[in-house]
């Protein structure tokens, strides 16, 4: 069997530019970094029956690129999220083409339709576990703001980063950091609202 | 602009909790390694959204050189290739028709195209002839990307008849498909619309059946949810 990661960008550990130590080849990334690539892919609405191929695929192309990577100009997060948002991207279509016959009903490019969500989380909100809470609330949120809060927030990364990964002028992601924060703290509102209102054994 | 509003302390703790949840088991992050560890073995295995990108530059070359005469070819030989007579002209009187109806068959199932043997065929040998025991060539030469639109226009059939509740047509189409394709292309979308139907006609204990089937056969398919909340889970 190959061995991940037998070819190091260069010989010694290399400082990437968020200071931090970057990992010394395919191998080290992986074991670092697998569970950064399976939560976003599962945040980028990677369907769950399809993870696994997703981040397998995340790692092949990792393995093919790696020696593109320069960790003098972006941090190995913002490197990975590329390539992640990339494969999500074309799960999702795959998922989308191969099923829209039978379930036409459904919409796939947005799985769970954010009102319902909200709708849906509100009336089961007493049995959500505080570790679900924050995805459940990012899925009622924009598609866009909610990406820029994950990676800003969530994965905190510096809104720099957060940029170049979206393709975005630096203020554009400052702003859709702002409206996405706003965005978030309303519906953190709306539950804690809700929470008291329960505690207070009214109806929710 | 680059003062983004701070999140308040629960905001930031729904973040702080949530952040590292559903992080992935031991088992799935050896599994995932040891399929990436063999697709590399095998050889080098490339997505399919990086795939040009990665050909080193003097590939790509090539490949646009090869493809450009290659188009080329194939244009000159569709201006000047020499045009065959209609059959109709060339045959006169009824026998002589009979007779060469099947050298005309053999000449175009050596020869022709799929799309034209489908378009000669059936209706011109038939009215030529004038008897039904002349050997038709059969259009087996359908393209795979021709049957697999033939695949889905007749499960989209099925599940039309599913969501207007007519189990009955919906395993008529099913037992066509059946008939049609030896060898489907979407045989777990076929196994998942047989639940449904089963369902739509009333016939539970058999979608029972046939869903644990489709369970067994695609632990992962995610038309697993679609197959556990129809009928079956009813009862």
């Amino acid at each position: 069997m190959t061995r991940l990661g037998n070819t190091p960008p260069s010989s010694v550990e290399t400082r990437a530019a968020s200071g931090k130590v970057a990992p010394a080849g395919p191998s080290d990334l992986y074991a670092s970094h697998f569970p950064f690539v399976w939560r976003n892919l599962r945040r980028l609405r990677v369907p769950e029956a399809m993870l696994e191929d997703a981040a397998q695929d995340v790692f092949l192309v990792v393995h093919r690129r790696w020696q593109s990577y320069d960790p003098r100009w972006a941090s190995v997060e913002t490197w990975l999220y590329g390539i992640l948002d990339r494969v999500a991207g074309n799960y999702r279509r795959t998922h989308r083409r191969r099923y829209s016959w039978l379930m036409p009903w459904r919409d796939f490019d947005d799985e769970v339709p954010r009102g319902v969500a909200l709708d849906a989380f509100a009336a089961d909100f007493e049995s959500c576990h505080d570790t679900e809470l924050l995805d459940r609330l990012l899925d009622c949120m924009d598609e866009k703001k909610r990406v820029m809060l994950i990676l800003v927030d969530v994965e905190e990364m510096s809104v720099p980063e957060a940029a170049r990964v979206l393709g975005l002028n630096t203020n554009t992601a400052y702003f859709r950091l702002r409206t996405a924060r706003q965005e978030f703290q309303r519906l953190v509102n709306r539950l804690l609202v809700k929470d008291i209102r329960i505690a207070k054994g009214g109806r929710p | 602009m680059r003062d983004p509003v701070e999140l308040d302390d629960v905001a930031r703790r729904v973040i702080a909790e949530g952040r590292h949840a559903f992080e992935p088991s031991e088992l799935v992050s050896a599994r995932v390694r040891r399929s990436v560890g063999s697709k590399l073995a095998q050889g080098a295995v490339t997505p399919t959204w990086q795939g040009a990108h990665g050909a080193p530059g003097w590939v790509k070359v090539l490949v646009g050189a090869a493809a450009a005469s290659f188009a080329t070819a194939a244009l000159a030989y569709a201006v000047w290739r020499p045009r065959p007579a209609p059959l109709h002209a060339v045959i006169s009187t009824p026998t002589q028709r009979a007779n060469s109806v099947n050298a005309g068959a053999q000449v175009l199932s050596a020869s022709a195209s799929p799309v034209e043997l489908q378009k000669t065929e059936p209706s011109a040998v038939s009215s030529v002839t004038g008897s039904p025991a002349v050997t038709r060539p059969q259009p087996v030469n359908i393209n795979k990307s021709e049957s697999l639109a033939e695949e889905v226009n007749l499960l989209a059939s099925v599940n039309s008849a599913i969501q207007s509740h007519d189990g009955g047509q919906a395993l008529r189409l099913l037992r066509t498909y059946d008939r049609q394709f030896k060898k489907p292309q979407l045989r777990e979308e076929r196994a998942a619309a047989g639940v449904l139907a089963l369902c739509a006609a009333g016939q539970v204990a058999a979608a029972r059946t046939e869903a644990k089937r489709f369970q067994s056969t695609w632990p992962r398919s995610p038309l697993t949810a679609r197959v556990v909340d129809s009928c079956i889970a009813s009862k």
